[in-house]
């Protein structure tokens, strides 16, 4: 599925209810002008606005809770502010509110299309969000045999690659396997430091894909974020492969050393991007 | 418009512009005397509507110029996965194919472009020497900022955008 998909098919009902008060307020606000107006009291019309401030209102938090920000929807409430407070006529102030009111509903969809899910969760700099924190559970006890400084070092290796340090990553990780070395139930993590090793220093020099890497045993392949990548094609599988080890090695950090988690929170929205589903 | 080694290119928005305020001035000046009468500096003002886009686009351009052989010689490769907020700052150089281009028009082209590990917008603020165009496999040398300056996901400026050919083996070695 993807993100668009996401966007379309998920969101909690508290979510769905205020999607479906940008619309009903709206355009709401401004009918209920027309038939109070209609009854004979002819009050302001610019303030059956009202409607559309609060619906700008809902699509600006409904923006502002996605990872991805829109700031066309962010600044909606600004216009309708205007809207409500300028003096207008009763036609054009009434075209005016209506067009508003089609443009926030046409924003709303363009919102779900293009911005995501609503429900994604935003790491708040606290917590794993979902997906990184089932898999950092799925692999918690498989690593009970580990030194602190093995998971340390796993925390190390993931923050130097995601800034892009790719040189120091592999040095860093080369290090962990000797420190690693013959420590027995660390197989897969010292497998993990090698393949992030081999591709950091591969990608120091290329973007393309080598004949021949490493990868993991299938034997692993439960303990793996992503699915098996052998189905996939080559450049694809190599790609997966290294995801893989990075989530292992971040998920391995996050469980074992607690005094470097504010460091993992913050390379967090990396983490993420690395999950392929 | 070569101006030394810089290709000076306005956007299609000033000569919009121009043609405009030049239209407007003329049939002015037909109209009204009074308006005649002023031309001494309405026609230098139009001619600077065309100057100054054409003065700032040599200032970008030649700037970029001087700043691409650093960036060649600084920039690391990345895939376009890799790109994240903790690389904000940090020169790169991506590889991919562009899958839209927008606001060329204004000279400010937004280019979205794709690897086989994901899409990241690649904005640039002048135009580049080449004409890009969707499906062209380009080489981007540009930093890593957030899109909005100080919010926003993390997107590329782009200092250089080269086509490359479709056919040429893959840069480096495996």
């Amino acid at each position: 599925m993807t993100r668009t998909d996401a966007g379309l098919r998920s969101g909690s009902a508290g979510t769905k209810f205020l999607e479906l008060l940008v619309p009903v307020l709206s355009f709401g606000g401004t009918l209920a002008g027309i038939f109070i107006w209609s009854l004979g009291v002819h009050f302001g019309i610019q303030y059956a606005a009202i409607g559309c401030v609060l619906g700008s209102c809902i699509l600006a938090y409904l923006a502002w809770i996605r990872q991805k920000k829109d700031i066309v929807s962010l600044t909606t409430p600004i216009y309708a502010f205007i809207f409500f407070v300028v003096p207008a006529d009763y036609l054009p102030g009434i075209v005016l509110q209506l067009l508003f009111a089609a443009g926030l509903t046409i924003l709303l969809v363009r919102l779900k299309y293009r911005f995501g899910a609503s429900d994604e969760p935003v790491p708040d700099g606290t917590v794993l969000a979902g997906s990184l924190r089932t898999y950092a559970e799925r692999v918690q006890g498989s690593f009970s045999c580990l030194p602190q400084g093995g998971a340390e070092s796993a925390g190390e290796v993931f923050i130097r690659f995601a800034r892009g340090d790719y040189e120091e990553a592999a040095r860093e990780a080369d290090l962990a396997i000797q420190h690693l070395g013959p420590v027995g139930g660390a197989q897969l993590l010292i497998r993990a430091f090698s393949i992030v090793s081999e591709q950091a220093a591969h990608l120091n020099r290329s973007l393309h894909p080598p004949e021949r890497y490493l990868k993991f045993a299938s034997e692993y392949s439960s303990l793996l974020a992503n699915p098996n990548p052998g189905s996939r094609d080559r450049e694809q599988e190599y790609h997966t492969t290294l995801y893989n080890a990075l989530l292992l090695l971040y998920a391995t950090a996050w469980n074992r050393s607690g005094a470097d988690r504010e460091r993992l929170l913050a390379c967090q929205d990396f983490a993420l991007k690395l999950f392929t589903q | 418009m070569k101006i030394g080694n810089v290709d000076v290119k306005i956007s299609i928005l000033v000569i919009v512009v121009f043609v405009f305020f030049a239209l407007l001035i003329v049939v002015a000046s037909f109209s009204s005397p009074a308006v005649r009468s002023q031309l001494y500096w309405m026609l230098p003002a139009l001619i600077l509507l065309l100057v100054m886009p054409m003065a700032l686009n040599y200032m970008t351009r030649k700037e970029y110029a001087d700043l691409e052989p650093v960036y060649e010689r600084e920039a690391r490769p990345v895939r376009i996965r890799m790109i994240n907020e903790s690389m904000i700052g940090k020169i790169v150089k991506i590889e991919g194919v562009v899958e839209s281009v927008r606001f060329q028009f204004l000279n400010r082209p937004q280019f979205m472009v794709a690897d086989r590990t994901g899409e990241i917008p690649v904005k640039m603020f002048t135009s580049p020497p080449e004409d890009i165009r969707k499906d062209d496999l380009v080489e981007v040398l540009g930093s890593v900022i957030r899109r909005y300056m100080v919010v926003g996901d993390p997107v590329v400026n782009c200092v250089s955008i080269r086509k490359r050919d479709k056919n040429a083996g893959p840069e480096g070695k495996s």
